[in-house]
């Protein structure tokens, strides 16, 4: 069985392609781990949230209000809560991630006529 | 003339070696490409465990290169060659699947990479299994010169290879919650019986000599059922799983993980 498996090997023999191919991950390779290596020891600060207003529209339920929430830190911010108030009406959602120096997008629903004056704000986040 | 077809016949087949390789990357890692907490995990996972998951992965996947690989090549050269080969081809792979299927965090470098190399090194493993996986040929692979240290080796691979696309699942957090003391006891008994049966009946390398199941126990389950453990430990690391647990708790999640863990360790030979 020993023998057989060693006839079906071919030792010593190099492909050019194999050599690309070898390179092109050896670059991928050493490229990833400089992103995670950076990340693990040199960025390090904390979730820093700012919530924008960006759209306000009518729709069936009344007005949908688009918010664009930017991470300025380092780190992950999870369970995120943002929460808008419009003439004493209240609107949330929650966001699963914010990835560091990453944005996400909602949409907050006011069920009313008028066009809301809306106020928006970031209650809290947990860590990941 | 002679000499250029015989390498244009090299890069044939080295390609035929490359499809291989995509193939076998596809088949592994699609349940975890699949997986929302794996999309997750990229994002969340602290970033100094990913660092140390795609370190540790490299020793991993070059011994997979050397037992069983994508290419009937071997050596030194060959070995580490194929190793950075299945690495690209699990970067391409991982990359282009969550890409088409739209679960990159594209507003963040860093996050994206984490995402593409979390699951860059379950397919670079399946890229290397993919001889024994797809060459339709059951005597594929080199096993059969593995040393003692090699078919330990060979049983933390098949744990690796099996248990990868549990380990990130929350059901295995649930059972290992679910789970009584000793119903976890339970489980590690089973696994420990399991993965001796299994590897008794297909006959390790050396075992011929060692007919005792006593010494099969000793030499083999109870060493491979260790690295059961260690792999599931060290996957729940990474995973961010195990995180303010107590010591019950993380045995509980670690005994739950090293049950597939166990049968992917047996049937080593069958899968790697």
């Amino acid at each position: 069985m020993k023998m057989k498996s060693r006839e079906k090997s071919v030792r010593g023999e190099l492909s050019w392609l194999q050599c690309v191919c070898a390179v092109i991950g050896l670059i991928v390779t050493a490229g990833a781990i400089a992103v995670l290596a950076r990340s693990a020891f040199v960025d390090q600060r904390p979730p820093d949230l700012t919530i924008m207003s960006q759209a306000l529209r009518p729709v069936g339920a009344g007005w949908a209000l688009e918010v664009r929430v930017v991470n300025n830190g380092d780190m992950t911010a999870a369970a995120v809560e943002i929460e808008s108030e419009a003439d004493g009406v209240t609107s949330g959602a929650t966001l699963d991630y914010i990835p560091g120096h990453g944005e996400k997008r909602a949409t907050l629903v006011f069920a009313s006529a008028e066009r809301p004056r809306a106020r928006v704000r970031i209650t809290g986040w947990s860590d990941p | 003339m002679k000499t250029a077809d015989s390498g244009m016949g090299l890069e044939v087949a080295y390609l035929s070696d490359l499809g291989r390789a995509f193939g076998g990357a596809l088949l592994f890692s699609l349940p975890l490409m699949m997986t929302m907490e794996m999309w997750a995990l990229g994002v969340s996972a602290a970033p100094e465990r990913r660092l140390a998951f795609m370190i540790a992965a490299l020793p991993v996947l070059y011994g997979l290169a050397h037992f069983a690989g994508f290419s009937a090549r071997r050596g030194l050269v060959n070995n580490s060659l194929d190793t950075l080969v299945a690495l690209a081809v699990g970067f391409s792979v991982s990359a282009a699947l969550l890409s088409m299927f739209n679960v990159l965090e594209y507003s963040s470098l860093t996050s994206a990479v984490g995402q593409i190399s979390l699951q860059a090194v379950p397919a670079a493993l399946g890229a290397l299994v993919a001889r024994r996986q797809l060459s339709g040929d059951p005597e594929e692979g080199d096993e059969e010169e593995a040393s003692y240290s090699g078919e330990l080796f060979l049983m933390l691979a098949g744990a690796l290879y099996f248990a990868m696309n549990l380990a990130p699942t929350e059901e295995m957090r649930l059972i290992a919650y679910l789970t009584t003391p000793s119903g976890a006891l339970g489980l590690l008994v089973l696994s420990l019986l399991l993965l001796h049966i299994i590897v008794f009946e297909a006959g390790f390398a050396g075992q011929e000599e060692k007919e005792s199941p006593l010494r099969a126990f000793l030499d083999f389950t109870l060493p491979g059922y260790a690295l059961c453990l260690a792999a599931s430990f060290a996957m729940l690391w990474v995973f961010g799983a195990i995180d303010g647990h107590g010591a019950g708790a993380v045995m509980a999640n670690v005994v739950v993980l090293a049950f597939p863990a166990a049968l992917g360790a047996a049937a080593a030979r069958l899968l790697v």
